[in-house]
């Protein structure tokens, strides 16, 4: 059974607290705000929460992309239809997510590329956990 | 005893309409705040009558998924009070917390919702009326922000 956009949208928003990228970003908020970034770029306390805040905001969409092509490939106008978000946000998600090898193409459906959830690490093709 | 830090009654409220009663719930580690609302109820302290108190052993216990739920489920404001900094029964569990609610305050954000539904609190065992005042202070919050937007609120 589908779950519904809010069910989505929580569960979502619950890996993105599990997540390292926003874990990590306010770890490390008082380094940044004292000695600035790797680049010696000082970072003021407000530009950081427009940085925390986007990242939050992208690591969500992205969990939602995520979790609807964990339950199987989808091509970019049904993620739109499912989750909501603009085309072509959703295309920039897709091409972040090829990246880090957690999507993948799964072949096409009439003219549009199909993408699904790549199987995590120690996990089979079932889903089974090795 | 004091009761001066009062609560608002509804403002601006039409004829015939029912005043907003925010739904609030309150996360209370045992060890500390939640003898200090103890102490505050002992202590005859008034307070506003809208918010539900759920005891857990530490504050680290409220998992981000109880807040949001909460929230998915109608809740105005949830306030999680804990134990003062190095003063967690189980040495760091407050200073998880800490992080976890900065973290889900952007996180309500994105769901529309104004950070300030969301608070963190550190009450110990004897600060009856600052669990008093913090449940005041944060009625009055809400009753500003308004009905949550999943009721139908901004």
């Amino acid at each position: 059974m589908r779950m519904s956009l809010r069910e989505a949208r929580i569960r979502a928003a619950l890996r993105t607290v599990e997540g390292e990228r926003v874990r990590w970003l306010l770890g490390k908020k008082g380094t940044l705000l004292a000695s600035g970034n790797v680049f010696g770029e000082a970072i003021s306390e407000p530009r950081y929460d427009v940085v925390v805040q986007k990242a939050a905001g992208v690591e969500l969409e992205r969990n939602l992309l995520l979790q609807e092509m964990e339950a199987g490939p989808r091509t970019v106008h049904e993620l739109h239809d499912a989750t909501g978000i603009a085309k072509p946000q959703i295309v920039k998600h897709v091409i972040a997510l090829k990246r880090w090898r957690l999507v993948e193409q799964a072949g096409m459906k009439g003219q549009s590329p199909q993408y699904m959830a790549s199987p995590k690490k120690g996990q089979t093709e079932k889903g089974e956990v090795n | 005893m004091s009761t001066d830090a009062t609560h608002h009654a509804g403002t601006h409220i039409a004829e015939g309409e029912k005043p907003f009663e925010p739904k609030l719930l309150v996360f209370c580690c045992n060890w500390c705040s939640y003898a200090g609302a103890d102490l505050a109820g002992v202590s005859r302290l008034q307070m506003p009558p809208y918010f539900r108190t759920i005891r857990v052993m530490c504050s680290a216990r409220v998992d981000p998924e109880f807040v949001l739920r909460a929230f998915e489920r109608g809740a105005d404001g949830v306030l999680v009070a804990g134990c003062h900094p190095a003063d967690c029964h189980y040495i760091g569990g407050n200073y998880r917390t800490r992080r976890r609610i900065a973290l889900l305050k952007m996180l309500i954000q994105q769901f529309g919702y104004d950070p300030d539904r969301l608070r963190l609190e550190w009450v110990s065992a004897g600060e009856g009326e600052k669990f008093q005042k913090t449940i005041v202070e944060f009625t009055n919050t809400i009753k500003e922000l308004g009905v949550s937007p999943l009721r139908g609120g901004e």
